[in-house]
């Protein structure tokens, strides 16, 4: 989408780490945010105003579908996971970052 | 996102979305209260207060309402929202003035209904080509005399035209004559092209069904053979797939089937069936003589790059050589005219459809000026809306976006209104076409009708309907002062004046076509009341062709006649009853050459054959001027005495007696062997001309002989029924197939029965009453739309004049005075509407000259009614906002506001 928002992240990396997080397991909100935090040892702040927007948009796109269950502690939470667009998706773009954390480390380690 | 699939999804996701929107705020407002709480346990986890980790979560999470609103941002359309938005504004705006809305549509309606009916039709009949292989260079050849006029060219000429002449790359002919054809079921009567070799590949279509003929069936002495039309096929023949190979009988003899045509192959028009003209070369001395200009057709295709005017020109000097060298058949006969094939297809229809293409245009424009007044008078009155707006910060863009939607939705609605009526009447026009409309199982609405009625919709919003709305409502610079100004000052000079004059211009259009209306309606009446030289009334008619193998001998075929005729005399209810081979009003006749001792014989000494029973006269009542009626004694046994019409008596012995005068004329049934036989005559008897062709044709010259000196091989049957106790249809074809059973045509539920002969005189004026009925419509539109118009426009100033009005009450002017004022305002314009139309109407007559019977445009019925007519209703438009006026109570008038 062309209406990317600033955040800390690189553009439209928030997707690619969403779509990662509920790979593994179908995840709340609130759990992908904290998710991303405490892998990425509190680098990565996911904003609540940019995350909310992203899961729309991914669900627009038919990236993620989400259905509501209850969490462990019996409340009732709209759990987020991929389908199988999102799954190529997420597989694109890892290759597509790979590539490009690949292209930045060479440069930034080039000899001075 | 490129991929198609993918975008129909999302969008489908995207409309899915909004549909279940309020279901997804109150989930997204879950989802964000869930997350505060998790938020705030963990806070609360890490050691804070409750009150702290209460505050802390929320100013984490931020402003919900704007998250909520970046969400929906997602569901957004972008510019497809906005014109969403701006089409339910327009819809809550028109709502709001149903008035205008609906006058809107209705004036749409109108106009894109008839300009789309009147193109399809048009663009089918007269643009198009035939659907023929390179049908643009398809014609029809004639004789061309030295006074301009024009005849068909007999067989022994069209061949050393085609033996001699450049510029064609072949030429065919077609000699047309009825046959008996044996079907399934039951003998039928149908016409039959016998075509010159090469005629097929002249034209170059292929068959819907085997094949055309070959090389050698069109050579002499070939085989018998025959190609059916669709139609025969399917009428006669139940469209039998394996009808290829059956053997038919064909008047007395076979021929097998070898192919059928597809539909709407017709050359000539009225061809049913095709067959190699080797089949009667020696037997119809019709084919041998070059005084045979009937019944007949010379067809050929121009080579490329040769146009229609050089080949005549090409054509012309050959046929001035054979001229010279026949010069007794020939002489005055020195050119030859080249008529595209489309043009003789469409004939005279092509003018009057040209005539209602003009009329559906006027209506147009009309409806557009109505347009473009209406949304004036609405823009002016939206001003100051308009003015808060562009001062809140809308753009001149956003605006006119705004006023753009407004109209299309009208336009829309007003144009689908259209279309759908014009999908019924060419619905109605091509089952019912109700006179022979060329072409008229083509017509259709198609994409290019509908291509058009959607560039008009759009034009007429756009033009006709935000530029005006625009000017009114901005009047140029800043809507400042239109901000304070109050809303009902009468609108600036300019704009008035624009009004005036679009007012105006709809009465002179709504002028020109009530004139054309008014000719029309006049050339009717007079074609009504025009002599026919008989009485048509309580007369009945039917035509029989005497099968043949049994009524192949003319004698046979007299006797028949005249059994016949003696039949139907005693019919209770009949009063007299006679037969003749070529009824009144019949379109059809025959001419004979005629010799007057001491006349130089030239081309125009002709007149129709007419051979009759010995009742026919009495029968037609036609009246007999000079001498007497042949004696039953000259039925039966024919002398040298003969009976002509006035205008044969006045061509050759003007102020003379024309009794006992000697004349020749010539044997003129084809089938028979004495075919062009001279016979000489005296002239015993002068009849009264009869209108032998059509109502608008001339009364024609006309020789009558008895039908036992000519028997003709087919026959009309008339019938003079009592005033009081006429017999019915039924009873007289009883009565024929009492006489002869085999007449099967008639004997099967088919149509052909007796019919009255005013039924066909009322066929003769079908096209003009249709045409008139159009026309006459479309002029009722126009003066309506014209009067709603300018009523709209004088009570849109009445009530923008209310205050001024209410002013000029109080200083003492009288209700009166005031009526006055404001009538004298709105009939400026339709007067001077109505002077500029006749002017107009006086250039343009021109264009709808030959729709016209006697009639001209300085008619005076016409010139002194429908002025006249078009001021009334304007006056009685411009009255009522006028009596509102004179009515102002003026201290109501003053508070006002």
């Amino acid at each position: 989408m062309a209406r990317e928002r600033k955040d800390e992240l690189l553009p439209g990396t928030l997707e690619m780490l969403v779509l990662k997080t509920i790979s593994l397991a179908p995840l709340h909100g609130y759990g992908i945010a904290q998710h991303i935090r405490q892998l990425s040892k509190e680098v990565l702040q996911v904003e609540e105003g940019s995350l909310y927007p992203a899961l729309q948009r991914m669900e627009l796109k038919g990236l993620v579908t989400a259905d509501w269950k209850l969490t462990p502690t019996k409340r009732r939470a709209r759990y987020y996971r991929l389908t199988a667009a999102g799954r190529k998706q997420l597989g694109i773009e890892e290759s597509s970052f790979g590539r490009l954390v690949d292209a930045i480390a060479s440069v930034m380690q080039m000899e001075s | 996102m490129g991929d198609p699939g993918e975008m129909v999804g999302s969008l489908m996701r995207r409309l899915a979305g909004r549909s279940h929107r309020r279901r997804r705020a109150r989930e997204l407002d879950e989802e964000l209260a869930l997350h505060a709480e998790l938020l705030e346990r963990d806070f609360l986890a890490s050691g804070m207060l409750q009150s702290e980790a209460h505050d802390a979560s929320r100013r984490q999470l931020g402003n919900q309402t704007r998250i909520a609103e970046r969400t929906w941002d997602a569901l957004s359309f972008g510019p497809l929202d906005t014109l969403f938005r701006d089409f339910k504004f327009a819809l809550r705006a028109l709502r709001r003035s149903p008035g205008f809305a609906l006058t809107t549509i209705i004036t749409l309606a109108l106009g894109i209904g008839s300009t789309t009916t009147i193109f399809s039709v048009v663009d089918h009949v007269l643009l198009r080509p035939l659907e023929y292989p390179n049908a643009d260079r398809l014609v029809l050849l004639v004789q061309r005399g030295s006074e301009g006029n024009q005849r068909l060219v007999s067989y022994p000429t069209l061949e050393d035209w085609a033996a001699s002449s450049s510029g064609f790359e072949g030429m065919s002919y077609v000699r047309g004559t009825g046959v008996t054809i044996g079907a399934v079921a039951g003998p039928h009567h149908a016409l039959a092209a016998f075509v010159s070799p090469g005629f097929f590949k002249l034209i170059g279509s292929k068959p819907e069904l085997g094949r055309t003929f070959a090389p050698e069936e069109e050579r002499p002495s070939g085989a018998s053979v025959v190609v059916l039309s669709h139609e025969l096929w399917a009428k006669s023949f139940g469209s039998d797939p394996y009808v290829i190979g059956r053997t038919v009988t064909l008047d007395s003899g076979n021929a097998v089937v070898v192919g059928v045509m597809p539909p709407r192959f017709s050359i000539p028009l009225w061809a049913a069936l095709w067959r190699p003209i080797n089949q009667i070369i020696e037997t119809d001395p019709a084919l041998k003589s070059r005084d045979f200009h009937a019944d007949s057709r010379a067809i050929a295709r121009l080579a490329p790059g040769v146009d229609p005017a050089r080949a005549a020109r090409l054509l012309s000097v050959v046929q001035h050589r054979i001229s010279d060298a026949y010069p007794e058949a020939e002489a005055k006969w020195t050119g030859a005219d080249v008529v595209p094939l489309r043009t003789a297809v469409v004939g005279n229809v092509g003018a009057a459809l040209l005539a209602l293409g003009a009329g559906a245009a006027l209506i147009l424009l009309i409806a557009c000026v109505n347009v473009a007044n209406l949304a004036a008078v609405r823009g002016a009155s939206r001003g100051r809306e308009i003015a808060v707006r562009l001062a809140l910060g809308a753009s001149r863009f956003q605006v006119m976006r705004q006023l753009l939607v407004e109209m299309l939705a009208l336009a829309i609605v007003g144009a689908s209104a259209g279309v759908t009526g014009s999908y019924a009447a060419i619905g109605w026009l091509r089952t019912t076409a109700p006179f022979d409309l060329p072409r008229a199982a083509e017509l259709a609405v198609d994409s290019r009708a509908l291509g058009v009625a959607l560039l008009l919709t759009v034009l007429t919003a756009a033009v006709f309907g935000v530029v005006p709305a625009m000017r009114a409502a901005v009047p140029r610079g800043s809507g400042g002062e239109l901000l304070g100004s109050r809303s009902d000052q009468a609108g600036s000079r300019h704009q008035t004046r624009g009004r005036a004059f679009l007012s105006g211009s709809q009465f002179a259009l709504a002028l020109l076509l009530l004139m054309g209306g008014g000719l029309l309606a006049q050339s009717y009446r007079r074609l009504q009341q025009v002599e026919l030289g008989f009485d048509p009334r309580n007369l009945m008619a039917l035509s029989v062709s005497p099968p043949k193998p049994k009524y192949a001998d003319a004698s046979a075929t007299l006797a028949l006649y005249d059994r016949l005729v003696q039949r139907l005399r005693t019919v209770p209810g009949v009063e007299e009853a006679a037969a003749v081979n070529f009824m009144p009003l019949g379109r059809a006749g025959i001419p004979t050459r005629l010799e007057v001792p001491g006349r130089t014989p030239s081309s125009d000494d002709l007149a129709t054959y007419i051979t009759v029973t010995d009742g026919y006269l009495r029968t037609l009542r036609i009246p007999l001027l000079r001498g007497r009626w042949f004696s039953s004694q000259e039925m039966r046994a024919p002398g040298d005495g003969v009976v002509i019409s006035e205008s044969v008596a006045k061509r050759y012995w003007a102020g003379a007696d024309p009794l006992g005068k000697t004349l020749t004329i010539f044997r003129s049934s084809q089938e028979r062997p004495n075919f062009g036989q001279a016979v000489p005559s005296i002239v015993i008897g002068v009849v009264r001309d009869v209108r032998q062709f059509g109502l608008e044709d001339a009364p024609d010259a006309a020789v009558y002989v008895p039908l036992s000196a000519e028997p003709w091989p087919w026959a009309t049957l008339v019938v003079r029924e009592s005033d009081s106790h006429p017999a019915a249809a039924a009873v007289l074809r009883r009565a024929v197939l009492e006489v002869e059973p085999a007449f099967t045509e008639i004997a099967s539920e088919s149509n052909d029965t007796f019919d009255p002969v005013i039924k066909s005189l009322s066929s003769e004026l079908a096209p003009r009453r249709y045409v008139l009925g159009l026309v006459g419509s479309f002029s009722v539109c126009a003066l309506l739309l014209a009067a709603v118009g300018i009523y709209g426009v004088t009570s849109y100033s009445v009530a923008r004049r209310t205050h001024e009005l209410g002013i000029r009450l109080a200083l003492g002017a009288t209700p009166v005075g005031i009526c006055k004022s404001v009538l004298l305002r709105g009939m400026t314009p339709i007067v001077i509407g109505c002077v500029v139309g006749l002017l107009i109407a006086f250039l343009a007559a021109r264009l709808i000259e030959h729709l016209l019977y006697n009639t001209s445009i300085s008619d005076p019925v016409v010139l002194a009614s429908i002025p006249v007519l078009l001021l009334t209703v304007g006056l009685a438009a411009c009255y009522l906002p006028a009596r509102r006026a004179a009515r102002l109570d003026p201290t109501i008038a003053l508070r006002n506001d």
